[in-house]
């Protein structure tokens, strides 16, 4: 009885194993095979295909591009015109172009992308009046009210080129989108993806931008960036970090994997780190404080020593190459002047009356709480550098990182001083400088970062101007009053870092950190 | 039999409990899906009426007694619903990865319960000496280490160093190996120490003393009266390991990007995922009832004085 049991325990044991294996192959062998001989690009992504935005630009795209600046042309739009009053734009689509499924895109393909991009995207669907199909290649969008962002969220994934086969039910804007069917350079394999594996895409060859010299790519799910490098170094993957927005290689890791031969690309796109203030409480409902700061802080060093100059250090809130960035801003305005800032405490009222290296108002210490959200670019490192450098000053600084969910519901309770955050990384709207963005009044997700009456105004002025170059004198006037209420502590330009190895030929960055479109420029060469 | 019924009526209770426990601490901590899935899908803060538009989309702006009641409605059918972020069902993605995982979890305890009972049974059979010093002092190293540095040195040495085994992946039964071995290392040491303390316990009882005058030889002693003797809280401290695996790896799972239940889990707590977490919290609360159940028939089995009738 004792054996029968053991040998049913055992028999259970083996069925499982065996069970359990009937999917499990010599896979690695073939794979190396397979990239021998096709041209099949590896891309290590830290998210699965179907979670991540960055892979549906290798297989949507859109009616609209924007270059890395904020300057827009036409994609599947081969071009457009704006009514005098910004309020009715007219689509010119280009001919000859299919889906994957085969089907070509047309008018009507095109007004049952902006439909179901109405019902997903909020702002489209509050300003879009009307959408109407003129002729097969001419369509005609009615803004109900001028938006300025219009065209920026038309070039982004919340509006894609779809087909009604990619809905279900099929052809329904209100319907589920499923199918990945795009018009991209590459079609996605349904029957070969593998959740949190990977996916295959395939070389579109009937793609009117001309085939891509790739045969294919490879999405594979390494969630951890460090064994990302060892993957590239293993020879298992042939890029890293384009995949996602956020770097995912460790900036020490650029000097060690250029050293070794492998491609590094770091491009800016735009997005700085910066600490936001909390502007409603004291000490920094006081300028002067948050100027202080500003000054107090070397950020040309902190990036030489924590990032070995492979960044920039940014002295203005955002990019001023945008079109909309603040080029008229003086570059010097928050220059490292630690003098200057002691001078401007010392205005302020805050005085170091006992001689323990921390100053005092009102019986209350310099003593400042700084919310670091998990997940945000090297702001622990960051953090520590503004610790020591403001100590200089005679400012404490409390470091506090928390879970991202948490860290946002303090920073929505205004239960922060200082809070590490990122510029928005809209180039035609940067640096949350748009109606309802972060310096707008109304805004509920930053009610304690700087608002007046008189921004609202500016911001109000400059966003519903539909003449260019009047909406462009607005928003300089913008940015320089802006910088002179400090809402913020700019840092550094956080950079897109991808690496490759040497088999990898032809990159060019996307025209943003989450565009990923240019895969379809590169070349392998497979003797390397 | 009325054992097992009592057990299984009682596991219902506790897998409710526990999901409903979860969604409801969960839902009110800080944070909420739209925001959170949103941010990740735009790499921007989402407006009030994006968050507003996704939450109603999806029913999820509703009172929490309507979500949990319509959770319960829809559970008691088997279904959980769809998640949050990759709109897929529950379900779907629980067995997808139930099968990486359960592939994981067999293979780490088919290696480290025989090698656990080697060191633990040796160890306590030459007690204070040389192998008992060496295994006391590599079991406490092994238990000491962290997944995460042992699975990133594993993978430097076999993968980047040698070129020998695949650091990612799954698939292949070269994916398996450093996985495995990250597993079988710390689990090993705690099982083996377990099997050490619970067979000197027994090895100072009288009735091996009287094996022991009766002329019976050390093996005989050691297996057929220590070991079996010690075999209850072996079996609990293996079931215990079985269930804790079988919920999920997280380090591992993430180190070498194993597609198991764990690491998605976790993501669908920062998301704030309501139907993958309490689908999964579910799930994983019935592994454990039909784990500690199995361990309770084996105690039987394994001691014949344990009885479960109601007295």
């Amino acid at each position: 009885m004792k054996k029968g049991v053991r040998a049913l325990a055992l028999l259970v044991i083996v069925a499982v194993l065996v069970t359990g294996f009937t999917g499990c192959t010599g896979a690695k062998a073939n794979d190396k095979a397979s990239a021998n001989t096709k041209k099949i690009l590896r891309i290590a992504a830290a998210f699965d295909f179907k979670s991540a935005m960055e892979g549906k630009t290798l297989v949507y795209e859109n009616l609209v591009k924007s270059d890395m600046a904020g300057n827009f042309s036409g994609w599947l739009a081969e071009k457009y015109d704006i009514s005098d009053d910004g309020l009715t734009y007219t689509f010119h689509l280009k001919k000859g172009v299919k889906f994957h499924d085969g089907s070509d895109f047309n008018a009507d393909t095109a007004k049952l992308s902006l439909e179901y991009a109405c019902n997903n995207t909020a702002v489209l669907g509050k300003s879009v009046s009307s959408i109407e199909v003129v002729d097969d290649s001419t369509l005609k969008v009615v803004l109900g009210t001028y938006l300025a962002s219009f065209l920026n969220t038309l070039s982004s994934t919340s509006a894609p080129m779809i087909c009604g086969a990619d809905l279900e039910p099929v052809g329904d804007p209100k319907g589920k989108l499923t199918g990945f069917i795009g018009t991209g350079a590459f079609y996605f394999n349904e029957a070969t993806y593998e959740k949190s594996v990977k996916a295959e895409l395939t070389r579109f060859d009937d793609y009117w931008g001309g085939a891509s010299k790739l045969d294919g790519v490879e999405w594979l799910y390494i969630a951890d960036p460090t064994a990302m490098v060892v993957a590239l170094e293993s020879d298992e993957v042939d890029m890293i970090g384009i995949a996602e927005h956020h770097s995912s290689i460790p900036y020490v890791q650029i000097a060690e994997l250029k050293s070794k031969g492998y491609t590094v690309e770091t491009d800016e796109t735009g997005r700085y780190q910066v600490i936001e203030y909390n502007c409603s409480k004291a000490p920094f409902d006081d300028v002067n404080v948050r100027m202080a700061l500003n000054l107090a802080v070397d950020r040309e060093l902190m990036v030489k020593t924590l990032f070995e100059d492979i960044t920039k250090a940014s002295n203005v809130i955002t990019a001023p190459w945008f079109v909309l960035g603040p080029d008229k801003v003086d570059k010097n305005y928050y220059k490292y002047d630690q003098n200057r800032a002691k001078k401007l405490l010392d205005e302020a009222g805050w005085i170091d009356s006992n001689g323990d290296g921390i100053r005092e108002k009102n019986g209350e210490q310099l003593e400042l709480k700084l919310v670091v959200p998990q997940g945000e670019a090297n702001a622990d490192t960051v953090s520590v550098y503004l610790q020591s450098e403001l100590q200089k000053i005679g400012a404490k600084i409390d470091v506090l990182t928390l879970e991202s969910s948490a860290a946002s519901d303090m920073k929505k309770a205004g239960d922060y001083n200082m809070y590490v955050h990122h510029s928005g990384n809209m180039p035609s709207i940067p640096g949350g400088i748009g109606i309802g963005d972060k310096y707008y009044s109304t805004n509920k997700d930053w009610a304690y970062s700087y608002h007046s009456a008189e921004l609202d105004g500016m911001i109000d002025a400059a966003f519903t101007e539909p003449n260019t170059e009047s909406r462009n004198n607005k928003i300089d006037t913008l940015w320089t009053y802006l910088h002179t209420q400090a809402p913020c502590m700019p840092l550094y330009s956080v950079l897109k870092l991808v690496a490759c190895n040497p088999r990898v030929t032809g990159y060019e960055v996307g025209s943003n950190m989450f565009d990923m479109s240019n895969v379809r420029l590169l070349d392998m060469d497979m003797s390397k | 039999m009325e054992m097992i019924f009592r057990r299984l009526f009682l596991g219902i209770f506790i897998m409710i409990v526990a999901s409903l426990l979860s969604f409801v601490l969960l839902y009110m901590a800080p944070g909420n899906p739209a925001e959170n899935i949103l941010r990740q899908r735009t790499g921007e803060d989402p407006s009030y009426e994006e968050i507003e538009l996704f939450l109603q989309q999806r029913d999820l702006d509703v009172p929490l007694l309507t979500q949990t009641g319509e959770w319960l409605y829809m559970a008691l059918r088997f279904d959980f619903g769809e998640s949050i972020n990759t709109s897929e069902p529950v379900m779907d993605e629980f067995f997808t990865r139930f099968k990486a995982t359960l592939q994981l979890t067999i293979i780490t305890l088919a290696f480290s319960i025989p090698l656990a009972f080697f060191i633990g049974v040796s160890s306590a059979a030459k007690n204070g000496g040389a192998f008992d010093h060496v295994s006391r002092f590599f079991t406490l190293l092994a238990m000491s280490i962290p997944e995460f540095w042992l699975g990133l040195m594993l993978m430097i040495v076999f993968s980047k160093t040698l070129n020998w085994l695949p650091s990612f992946g799954y698939g292949s039964y070269l994916n398996l190996i450093m996985p495995v071995a990250t597993l079988v290392v710390g689990y090993t040491a705690t099982l083996s120490r377990v099997i050490r303390s619970s067979m000197l316990e027994n090895l100072s009882q009288d009735f091996i003393t009287t094996a022991k005058g009766n002329g019976l030889s050390q093996r005989v002693i050691l297996i057929k009266y220590a070991l079996r003797n010690s075999l209850g809280p072996i079996v609990t401290a293996i079931g215990s390991q079985f269930g804790h695996l079988l919920a999920g790896v997280v380090v591992v799972e993430t180190v070498f990007s194993w597609p198991g239940i764990g690491k998605f889990l976790i993501d669908a707590v920062y998301l704030r995922d309501f139907p993958v977490i309490q689908g999964f919290v579910l799930l994983i609360a019935l592994m454990f009832v039909v784990i500690n159940l199995i361990t309770d028939i084996l105690y039987t089995y394994i001691d014949p004085r344990i009885r479960y009738e109601r007295r």
